[in-house]
């Protein structure tokens, strides 16, 4: 090293005060160096905390849990979920094939929609000399009860001297820029609703094309004829009342959504979140009762599968040797069979219904279970961290706890996960076979297949639950992908 | 000789399975309720008696499964159809099969291009923006049933364009119907989709794993230029694996294009089991059952034997 750096180096050394004991030699501890300071973490503990860490799987995850809480608990807040609308086979043509819609406030009306007549003043004196148009000034108007779709009553202050009054409106979905405009011009800018040559009729009741979805303004404008020349001098606009229409419902229709209607009340319209199908049943409470059966299949099925070929594995794993190979040939042959068309054929023979169905899916599936397990408990048996954990003087049940089991466990989660999606392509498959459930009953499949029929006309009524269906699919085939980073040790770490 | 061996326990084992799948079809399709006559309308106890001589369901089960098993493996003959009369299942698969084949050679065929195209790519540049669009669609096409892109695709690509965009529905895709190049498109690519995603998977982490081995170190320190490196070094023992799925993906693409069928109206087996399935015609659905899962047997012993042949090492382990 050569000399000025050697004394650089001494001179920084210096300044940072360094004492002797600083270095003195660390001795090495034995005990210590073999205390293990880690938290022993139990393997679904360790499962969880690299879980937390894969995003996807976590909203997967909890993508599962909102499908499925609305699949429990949505009837509790759609309360159309639970009647005859929704899911018997009533044909209902007041709600055939609706757009989905929020439930809206709906006014009960008299059976009997009828325009009231226009009002007249009293002694009023119809001969008055007519005004000039310098005499002519506005009126005050202002809306009669509750507009609806029914008709919007305006009443106003009739004045002596004039010919009629001519009603102008405007509408649009929202119109409050344009009513300056409207006040002063009010027939270039809005449309003339009505003129009326008479000057003591003071109400008049607006009955043509009034969609509840737009609001309306309204205003009225005096009038004089002069007789000789036919000609017509406006006076100046009243104010303009602008109003919102109501939707109406009649008596006996909001009977049924709400059996204490009465007229001039309100009731509440349905919710259609998905809209209707062709039989006017609601497709989300559909897709609700969909979600039940689908998601009670999703976990039943596997389960089902798992037991089965826990028990066929292990035995085939056990026994090993002649017993081992027969039932490892007999999974062959299975495997090769086409399972799809076995399964149409098991539903047609024990007709449709939840029970044959479940059997239906799980005649085929139980068959990856079996052999995975047979697999895994050869290898478990022989395994090296098992002796090496014996020879550390591990305990029985710390063996089969801590070391065998884990190791099933994760395998076992991972292949149950993986065939969850399975169960509900399977389902869906036979239900668009017309197999699966019977009509009062609805699966997603169901719902697939009757909205299918319709798909070009109402497209709405198959995008909506296709989609429900597709999200959970690739929920269901994401959540698989992080419980197998997750829970199968071997393929930690891997891309 | 030990090759020899293997190949014998192979096809003694499809034969059986084979029958196990023949024997299976027949007892349950004989113990479905009801029987196939008398759905539309009732029938004299003569004529009934007649019906039953004709189709041989008046003798004891046993001798049925006889005559049905001698008749099946004999003579390849599946009997006829119980609705339309005189119309056997042979007819009517050797009619209806070919279309099914074309569209699932087709799909497959698709789906191979794109599945290896795009998985070497996604393992060429891995953690790309190429990637990633691999791996959603990867993800996409495993998750999802082909019948679900066939519904899409048959709306959003033949309706929509056509109702909504003012395209001539002649010049444009057919949403239904079969006969020419155009109706091979929808469909091919909605069943195409899951193929893609299966090839592109496995050839990516083929390629992977392939990437990291001596050989191809080898080469690249000879100077190998990255076309021939890719083609001929890496891609060459990476499809191996792929060879041996494809016979199965083409059957159960086949299989899964059951519905696929008829949405795009296509008459192919599909529809005959769909209207074999409404009519109950059980000895069609046991025919074209039996036959489906024996080519499905065929090409997974076919594809086993030649993967012995193509790869010593299975050959020798085995």
């Amino acid at each position: 090293m050569p000399l000025d750096k050697k004394q650089k180096l001494d001179s920084s050394v210096l300044a940072l005060n360094l004492t002797e004991d600083l270095f003195a030699p660390r001795l090495a501890n034995a005990e210590e160096a073999e205390k293990i300071v880690r938290p022993n973490l139990t393997y679904f503990q360790d499962a969880y905390v690299r879980f937390k860490k894969n995003k996807v799987g976590v909203f997967c995850a909890c993508f599962l849990l909102f499908i499925t809480s609305v699949g429990v608990f949505g009837p509790l807040f759609f309360p159309s979920v639970g009647d005859e609308v929704s899911y018997e086979n009533s044909l209902n043509t007041d709600f055939q094939n609706q757009a989905p819609t929020l439930g809206k406030s709906l006014m009960v009306t008299d059976e009997s929609i009828s325009v009231p007549e226009p009002l007249f003043k009293d002694g009023f004196n119809l001969e008055a000399t007519l005004k000039t148009p310098e005499e002519l000034v506005a009126t005050s108007l202002k809306i009669q009860g509750n507009p609806t779709v029914d008709g919007v009553t305006l009443e106003w202050e009739p004045s002596e001297g004039v010919s009629g009054y001519e009603i102008f409106r405007i509408s649009g979905e929202s119109i409050s820029g344009d009513l300056e405009n409207f006040k002063v011009n009010p027939g270039e800018q809005g449309m003339s609703v009505t003129r009326i040559d008479s000057p003591n009729q003071y109400t008049y009741t607006d009955s043509l094309g009034l969609d509840p979805a737009l609001d309306f303004a309204f205003t009225v404008v005096p009038f004089v004829l002069n007789s000789e020349t036919n000609e017509v001098v406006y006076g100046p606009a009243s104010n303009v009342v602008s109003t919102e229409i109501t939707k109406t419902i009649g008596l006996s229709d909001a009977l049924q959504i709400d059996p204490k209607a009465e007229v001039g009340g309100m009731v509440q319209s349905r919710t259609f979140l998905f809209g209707t199908d062709n039989l006017g049943r609601d497709i989300f409470a559909r897709m609700i009762m969909g979600t039940r059966v689908n998601f009670s299949l999703a976990l039943i099925v596997p389960t089902i599968c798992l037991l089965l070929g826990l028990i066929y594995g292990a035995i085939s794993g056990l026994k090993g040797g002649r017993v081992d190979m027969v039932m490892m040939r007999i999974i062959e042959i299975l495997d090769t069979l086409p399972y799809l068309l076995l399964m149409i054929i098991l539903q047609l023979v024990m007709g449709k219904g939840m029970f044959s169905l479940i059997v239906a899916l799980c005649a085929f599936g139980w068959t990856s279970f079996a052999r995975v397990i047979r697999g895994e408990v050869l290898r478990l048996r022989e395994i090296e961290f098992v002796h090496g954990s014996r020879l550390l003087g591990a305990s029985m049940p710390r063996l089969i706890f801590k070391q065998i089991a884990p190791n099933l466990i994760g395998l076992i989660l991972v292949v149950w996960s993986s065939q969850l999606p399975g169960v509900i392509v399977s389902e869906a498959f036979l239900s668009l076979l017309g197999l699966g459930l019977e009509a009062p009953q609805a699966s997603w499949g169901m719902v697939l297949n009757e909205s299918a029929q319709q798909f070009q006309t109402h497209p709405m009524q198959f995008l909506l639950p296709a989609s429900v269906m597709a999200s959970s699919l690739l929920a269901f085939f994401l959540l698989g992908d992080a419980l197998t980073d997750t829970l199968d040790p071997k393929l930690r770490g891997r891309g | 000789m030990l090759f020899l061996k293997y190949v014998f326990k192979r096809v003694l084992l499809a034969i059986i399975a084979v029958f196990v799948l023949a024997s299976l079809t027949f007892f349950l399709t004989r113990a479905a309720p009801g029987d196939p006559f008398t759905k539309t309308k009732e029938i004299p106890e003569a004529t009934m008696a007649n019906l039953k001589a004709m189709y041989g369901l008046d003798k004891p089960i046993y001798v049925q499964y006889a005559i049905q098993m001698q008749r099946i493996f004999l003579h390849g003959d599946f009997g006829t159809s119980f609705r339309t009369v005189g119309r056997d299942v042979n007819t009517i698969i050797k009619e209806q099969f070919p279309v099914s084949a074309k569209l699932g050679v087709f799909a497959v065929g698709l789906g191979t291009f794109f599945g290896l195209c795009l998985g070497v790519i996604a393992s060429l540049y891995r953690n790309s923006v190429i990637d990633r669009f691999a791996m959603l669609l990867c993800v996409l096409g495993l998750a999802l049933p082909g019948f679900l892109f066939s519904y899409l695709f048959q709306y959003f690509f033949a309706v929509l364009p056509v109702t909504h965009f003012g395209f001539s529905a002649e010049n444009w895709l057919p949403s239904v119907g079969w006969g020419s190049w155009k109706h091979f498109i929808l469909p091919g690519f909605a069943l195409s989709l899951g193929v893609t995603a299966t090839i592109t998977r496995m050839t990516r982490s083929q390629m992977v794993d392939v990437q990291f081995s001596d050989y191809v170190k080898t080469a690249k320190a000879k100077g190998v230029s990255t076309w021939r490196l890719v083609v001929v070094h890496e891609l060459r023992n990476a499809v191996l694996p792929i060879l041996t799925i494809l016979g199965p993906l083409l059957v159960g693409t086949m299989m899964g294009a059951l519905i696929t069928e008829n949405i795009f109206g296509i008459p192919g087996l599909g529809r005959v089991i769909l209207n074999s399935v409404v009519n109950s015609d059980y000895n069609v659905i046991m025919g074209v059952t039996i036959f489906e899962g024996s080519f499905l047997v065929l090409v997974i012993l076919v594809t086993d034997i030649l993967y012995g042949i193509i790869d010593p090492r299975i050959r020798v382990s085995s």
